[in-house]
């Protein structure tokens, strides 16, 4: 992915404002937030005609105290585990009223996806609801403290993990999973690849049924990495295949979008404090990890 | 679909609040700017040629190089050697873009734009590069000025020094004739202290007068038999071939020195069917020549004989030379800064050619201009008589300053800046590599100019170097780094988790908000190009 390479001169003042940013600055998000510059994205893509559907998890806090809201589109706050099943009742309230032309969007962290509200997701994508399911993958509970999540990954530390006893587990497929419902669509994003976040944000939007993007998002304050670092880390998670990027439609067909040259998982890992406690038997196991995932991956890629 | 409800009333935070750091906008001097010899600002000439505004980038090129077909073709192009592309594909052709930039204009019988006379005529006493260049601004800047030049054609060292493989004369001819189309007055055959005088000058009205007369006078060998008539000078047997002359020179040939002088003799003997050997008294990384000459005589077959020194000449019976030479050994460093030759006792050796070329280059004529007047008053000088020449970039750059001082001074002005790259606002500081963020550049490989091969350079004095299509030029122009300059790519736009970084329309950039920047720096690092950088947030 080369958008940039190039550039041009001062002459774009005639569509310069041409798209007037819905968010507003002043939100309540850390420095360096992961999740903003895709929200900003979501936004410019979706359009004016969207209705956000936000369970307990960090954009509830970031959208500010009621009653100002950072969104600038309609937020409706829910439960913890209801984020899809909640969505699914906008949408069914927009069509008894007739309006078809607005996308719900559930926006989710991982908490409120890979456990809390994994029923509630399982339920809509058997039903196949109408909506687009935002899950922002931090991998840990970061609103409440950093605890750790099934989407947090092996050997890292949370404050419910703490460096002497890291977790143990390995992270949660949720791609697998979701293929395994046989929704429309399902895609992992990263902002390193803004183009492609982009790209898949329009598929997703020209679809009907459950589409779900896994958006990989970097958090300075629960994974203790340098604030700066955030896109670098997106970018790293890719190029070291931690977090490869791909799509699957029909849960049948998996495409793989980006196959960079690989930089060893320890150059992801070495940017992190909650990897800090590493041993090199662990970063080892981390790196086999990495590699029997692509080849699970590749496996399914191949097949289609 | 329903009203947002009952929220956006109420005024967010001022996050900025929370920041100790924070972002400015700051360019940098990218590396090839900082290395010009002539001082263009060659990023911005890059931008300009990706989008194909040839025009803006030549009018910008000619604020501080009137001639970048013939710079194009002969500079030594220092710009390439620092390129941060080097460690990614290799560095950008820049002086091929000089040289596209130049034939562009040639092409188009481009023209600066001049300025109403002002009523104050300036006299330049020499026509190389930087009597010329010297010329070239006083007339942008509003003088009428006359070149006085002791030949009967004008060019000086750029058409007697410069072999024709290197710089077409029809070239030269074309960037002369622009100055001819500028208004600049041409006086043949006046040669300073001859049929020429500061008298002449003043009573014809000319109050200012600019020396750019070269050096003049070849630096002697300094043994015996330097002056038989077999031992030819260098600087004067190249002038009489460019003049036309086809000297009856035959058989080996020693050509004595390492500079360019050296380097252009024997490979212009080479193409008369001469055997030159090059003998040199220090190794070849002391050469004082170009080393792109110096690759090219080695490719033709030029034989060189380093660490080797003439002490004697004589002429045998049969009518050639025997020149006694000596080995040499590296020392300590000397004056120059180059390690200092000394002779290996016992190590003479003969050898015997046809002719012996003097070619050390050259040093200040004697005469006319004792040094005392090159100094204040109503003479200024420049170029290689001022010290200030070299290489003819070098040159160009010194009569463009002496054009300018000399200007601001006569028409009492505060003088004005002569480089674009001032008017720009950056800083002395230069973008290296590390600053760069490489992730948004791909490995593309530098494209080869097209070059003659040894074989066909053989017998004629046709250009050895070709010209890069328009298509690789504006490919190269993409290649570029940009570095340390905000090209507007938006990547801190897109990034910015606060929406603290927004275009400003109508300023022509972008701006952060204070208010509301957090201070996490990821435009900074995700810059590729070096223009954002970080300070504490109370710094300024």
């Amino acid at each position: 992915m080369n958008h940039l390479q190039g550039g041009f001169l001062p002459h774009r003042d005639g569509e310069a404002g041409a798209h007037k940013e819905t968010l507003s600055p002043g939100h309540l998000a850390c420095a360096g937030c992961g999740l903003m510059p895709a929200v900003k994205l979501l936004q410019q893509v979706l359009g004016p005609r969207t209705i956000f559907v936000v369970p307990a998890c960090c954009y509830s806090v970031i959208d500010g105290a009621y009653p100002s809201s950072a969104t600038g589109m309609p937020v409706m706050h829910c439960a913890f585990e209801t984020a899809a099943s909640s969505a699914s009742g906008v949408r069914a309230g927009l069509e008894t009223l007739g309006i078809r032309d607005v996308t719900v969007v559930a926006l989710a962290g991982d908490g409120g996806t890979f456990d809390i509200g994994l029923q509630a997701l399982s339920s809509a994508a058997e039903r196949n609801e109408d909506i687009l399911y935002f899950c922002y993958d931090n991998e840990a509970y970061m609103n409440t403290g950093i605890q750790r999540s099934s989407a947090t990954p092996r050997f890292s530390w949370t404050t419910t993990t703490p460096e002497a006893i890291p977790k143990a587990e390995r992270k949660k497929d949720l791609g697998a999973i979701l293929a395994a419902h046989r929704i429309p669509y399902f895609a992992t994003a990263s902002l390193a690849y803004p183009e492609d976040l982009r790209r898949k944000l329009k598929t997703a939007k020209e679809m009907k049924g459950l589409r779900v993007i896994h958006y990989f998002c970097p958090c300075p304050t629960g994974w203790k990495s340098d604030p700066r670092h955030m896109v670098r880390l997106a970018r790293l998670a890719v190029e070291s295949r931690v977090f490869p990027l791909h799509e699957v439609f029909e849960g049948e067909c998996w495409v793989l979008n980006m196959d960079p040259q690989p930089v060893p998982a320890g150059k992801y890992l070495e940017l992190q404090g909650r990897f800090g406690g590493r041993t090199p038997d662990q970063e080892a196991a981390i790196q086999k990890e990495v590699d029997e995932n692509w080849k699970r991956l590749m496996r399914k890629v191949k097949a289609c | 679909m329903p009203e947002i409800a009952a929220s956006g009333g109420a005024p967010l935070p001022r996050t900025g609040l929370w920041r100790y750091l924070e972002p400015y906008y700051q360019d940098l001097t990218p590396p090839c700017n900082n290395a010009c010899l002539t001082g263009e600002d060659i990023v911005t000439q890059i931008r300009l040629v990706q989008e194909k505004r040839f025009q803006e980038a030549v009018e910008l090129l000619m604020r501080v190089n009137p001639f970048p077909a013939i710079l194009g073709r002969v500079c030594p192009h220092p710009c390439e050697t620092p390129c941060n592309r080097k460690a990614m594909g290799g560095a950008v052709s820049i002086r091929q873009m000089e040289r596209f930039l130049g034939d562009w204009a040639i092409n188009q019988e481009y023209c600066p734009g001049i300025p109403k006379a002002n009523g104050l005529p300036v006299a330049v006493i020499g026509s190389g590069p930087a009597g010329l260049s010297c010329a070239f601004y006083l007339r942008t800047l509003g003088h009428p000025v006359t070149v006085f030049e002791k030949e009967n054609l004008a060019g000086g060292l750029l058409r007697f020094g410069i072999p024709e493989f290197r710089l077409p004369r029809n070239i030269l001819e074309a960037e002369l004739s622009r100055l001819e189309r500028m208004g600049i007055q041409f006086e043949l055959e006046k040669e300073f202290g001859k049929n020429l005088t500061l008298k002449d000058l003043t009573s014809s009205g000319f109050s200012e007068v600019v020396f750019a007369v070269g050096l003049g006078k070849s630096r002697p060998l300094g043994i015996p038999g330097e002056n038989l008539p077999q031992v030819v000078d260098g600087v004067q047997w190249l002038k009489g071939l460019h003049r036309g002359q086809r000297p009856s020179v035959r058989g080996r040939v020693a050509v004595i020195g390492g500079g360019n002088t050296a380097m252009d003799c024997a490979r212009c003997l080479l193409r008369l069917g001469v055997t030159p050997i090059v003998i040199y008294r220090r190794s070849k990384p002391q050469m004082p020549a170009l080393p792109e000459e110096i690759r090219e005589a080695e490719e033709e077959g030029v034989e060189f004989r380093f660490l080797t020194a003439p002490v004697s000449m004589d002429t045998v019976p049969e009518g050639g030379l025997r020149i006694v030479l000596v080995r040499m050994k590296l020392g300590e460093r000397d004056s120059s800064g180059r390690p200092k030759p000394i002779p290996i006792p016992g190590s003479e050796e003969e050898l015997s050619v046809e002719f012996v070329f003097k070619a050390l280059g050259e040093i200040v004529e004697e005469g006319p201009l004792p040094p005392k007047n090159l100094q204040g008053g109503q003479v200024i000088p420049c170029g290689d008589c001022a010290g200030k020449g070299g290489t003819a970039a070098q040159a160009i750059r010194s009569g463009r300053e002496a054009a300018y001082a000399l200007s601001s001074r006569i028409q009492g002005v505060s003088p004005a800046p002569s480089l674009p790259a001032q008017a720009r606002g950056i800083v002395l500081e230069v973008a290296k590599f590390k600053q760069l963020n490489a992730s948004y550049f791909n490995k593309e490989p530098r494209p080869p100019a097209p070059l003659l091969s040894p074989p066909e350079r053989a017998g004629h004095f046709r250009e050895l170097q070709g010209a890069l299509p328009e298509s690789d030029i504006l490919s190269e122009a993409a290649r570029c780094f940009k570095c340390g300059t905000c090209n507007l790519c938006g990547n801190c736009e897109i990034f910015c988790p606060d929406l603290a970084i927004r275009w400003e329309a109508g300023k022509g950039r972008y701006s952060i908000d204070e208010d509301f920047c957090k201070g996490c720096g990821v435009c900074v690092e995700e810059c590729p190009r070096a223009a954002i950088h970080m300070r504490y947030a109370d710094a300024q």
